[in-house]
């Protein structure tokens, strides 16, 4: 079943075509790859996935409803969660408290009732921690639950802010460079990190640079380059594919 | 919470101060304790809004203005000559209305202070749902900028309108009733109960502001203020979250402004003057931006002082003074200055005064 539709997608910014008519789908519970070198319009496109940016042209569909240009948080309302490529955690909050902030659109407490500490607010409360501290174990870092969370390493950062993405109980995780910046023990790490969130039943998309990570754990990948589409296939295809070859190794 | 520990000491030192002064037979301070418990209930909403939601106003004055010039209107402009109008007959049925004598025994209808304040809360929700749905879209010094902006114009219509009592003010309100026994006014006799009255209030309000931060709605604050950016992709809609944490501080500032007007008997408009902010938002500042105990003890302080005079006529020069050295000095704080620091008893004053002294052995050496 197609869980996400990208259709001719295109932005322009003044006389740059960042994305220019990409279209691709993403089948539900599978692994895909956005790679291509630098500036061919990845970010860009995970951008204007996760409401980030606007489109100029083209549409986006996600269980079968048009999103293309509504805010970051009502996509994130309908089950889309990302990560960033340069880690945004909530500066002054403990690890757990960043993993809670991902229970927002599955909690409900308002002011009022947060004034009040009405019961109602307190036994959500309990479950939300709850389910941020299981996350939080999901992702091997557990025992970090206290630690302000800009004071953690950078690859324990980045599990924390996988776990915060998770705590929304997305359908579709998008993952920025999850790999960047991490050694490669670490990059093995998340690799079986985000097979293990495939096989819950999350359709993951990334953009990634790290071509071993990409072609370990993606069932199906998509070349950009200069904002086009060039190649979208299994990763031993790709491998073999002579165009994506010269884009990344030149003639 | 284990945070909530915090309010059985400071209940203990509040009480101990009205008994402390009832001893030494110097209970006039209680006056000043009891205004400046009032200015704090601004101070610690004005808080909320900037350390956990990040957003700065220079605009408080006007919010303060808005709930304690309404009410004093309310409760002192005579209706008398405008029985049959709708709206007064309308407030009448609603039971908002009481009638008395003026002080030349000539009959006096006003609103009642429940209704006065109820409206003025009402006037405060609504000028901050208004003004904040386009200002909180700013950031930063726009942002400032557009509610300083906000705070001249109540300064200016206060001083302007006749209706409000031009540069005079408003004097002549009348007490407040809260609640059987519990009266709010300026009068000798009342003066320990409403030094009960302005902490009472002020601890409940901290209470609810306590218990916003450590939940679901403070956590989205927090975020915010920590990366915009991925509070957005964590599902939290800023903008309804920034303009309600507004209106929050802005009833709060609203309920001070009412009930020292009560209390004093009345209100001019320096409550309104730009100053005031400045002042509001220094006091916020030095008690550590994030911190509400240390607003609200930098807010009794600070305005304790004032009011009592020390600061004489140097006084909102005083306030330039602490922003500048807390912005320089301790943009966190003056909690975050670590004081312990200083103490010989605190593990880190221990190896200081160690460095310290084999520093000297060294030389002496």
């Amino acid at each position: 079943m197609t869980l996400l539709q990208v259709d001719q997608l295109g932005k322009r910014f003044g006389g740059l075509q960042a994305v220019d008519g990409v279209s691709f789908s993403l089948r539900q519970g599978t692994i895909k790859a956005v790679i291509g070198p630098n500036g061919a319009g990845k970010t860009t496109l995970f951008n204007l996935i996760a409401g980030m940016l606007a489109p100029t042209a083209g549409e986006i569909r996600f269980q079968g409803k048009a999103i293309q240009g509504m805010r970051p948080f009502r996509i994130a309302g309908l089950g889309i969660a990302r990560t960033f490529q340069n880690i945004k955690m909530f500066a002054g909050m403990t690890a757990l408290e960043n993993v809670m902030v991902g229970r927002h659109v599955r909690s409900k407490a308002g002011f009022l009732a947060s004034m009040f500490r009405t019961s109602g607010c307190r036994s959500e409360e309990r479950a939300i921690r709850d389910k941020s501290m299981e996350l939080l174990d999901f992702v091997g870092i557990a025992d970090c639950a206290e630690t302000l969370a800009t004071n953690l390493a950078f690859g324990q950062q980045r599990a924390v802010e996988l776990a915060r993405a998770l705590a929304l109980e997305p359908t579709l995780l998008l993952l920025d460079e999850p790999a960047a910046g991490l050694n490669i023990y670490e990059t093995a790490e998340i690799g079986r990190l985000i097979a293990k969130i495939r096989d819950l039943g999350i359709t993951v998309l990334l953009v990634e640079h790290d071509m071993s990570l990409v072609m370990d754990i993606s069932d199906e990948i998509v070349v950009l380059s200069f904002g086009q589409k060039i190649a979208e296939d299994v990763p031993t295809v790709i491998q073999q594919n002579p165009e994506v070859i010269k884009v990344y190794l030149g003639e | 919470m284990r945070k909530n520990f915090v309010f059985l000491p400071v209940l203990i030192i509040v009480v101990l101060i009205q008994l402390l002064t009832a001893w030494t037979g110097t209970i006039f301070y209680l006056t000043q304790m009891t205004m400046s418990a009032y200015y704090s209930l601004l101070i610690v909403g004005l808080c909320v809004l900037m350390g956990y939601a990040g957003q700065i106003s220079l605009g408080h004055a006007g919010f303060f203005a808005i709930g304690g010039y309404i009410s004093a209107a309310l409760t002192t402009r005579n209706l008398t000559a405008h029985v049959e109008h709708p709206v007064v007959r309308l407030l009448d049925l609603l039971g908002c209305l009481q009638a008395g004598q003026d002080i030349y025994g000539d009959p006096l209808l006003v609103v009642t202070p429940w209704a006065a304040c109820l409206l003025a809360i009402g006037a405060a929700l609504a000028v901050s749902f208004v003004l904040g749905i386009p200002v909180l879209k700013l950031k930063g010094h726009y942002l400032a900028m557009a509610t300083l902006g906000f705070g001249i114009i109540v300064y200016r219509l206060v001083l302007a309108s006749e209706y409000f009592g031009e540069a005079d003010g408003i004097s002549g309100v009348p007490g407040f009733s809260l609640l059987p026994g519990l009266f709010v006014s300026g009068d000798i006799s009342w003066r320990v109960t409403n030094y009960y009255i302005a902490w009472g209030v002020l601890l409940i309000a901290m209470l609810l502001l306590r218990h916003l931060i450590d939940s679901r709605v403070g956590r989205a604050l927090r975020a915010i203020h920590g990366a915009q950016d991925a509070a957005d992709a964590m599902g939290v809609d800023t903008a309804r979250f920034k303009l309600q944490t507004f209106m929050v501080s802005a009833v709060l500032s609203a309920l001070a402004g009412i009930l020292l007007t009560h209390y004093n008997g009345g209100i001019g408009p320096s409550e309104a003057s730009v100053m005031k902010s400045v002042r509001y938002v220094a006091i916020v500042a030095v008690g550590g931006m994030a911190h509400l105990w240390g607003a609200l003890a930098m807010g009794m302080i600070l305005n304790f002082l004032s009011l009592r005079g020390c600061f004489g006529s140097y006084d909102d020069a005083v306030f330039g003074v602490i922003l500048i050295v807390i912005m320089l000095f301790a943009p966190n704080g003056i909690l975050s200055l670590r004081l312990g620091l200083l103490s010989p008893l605190s593990l880190k004053g221990r190896q200081f005064f160690g460095f310290l002294r084999k520093k000297q052995a060294a030389k002496e050496a």
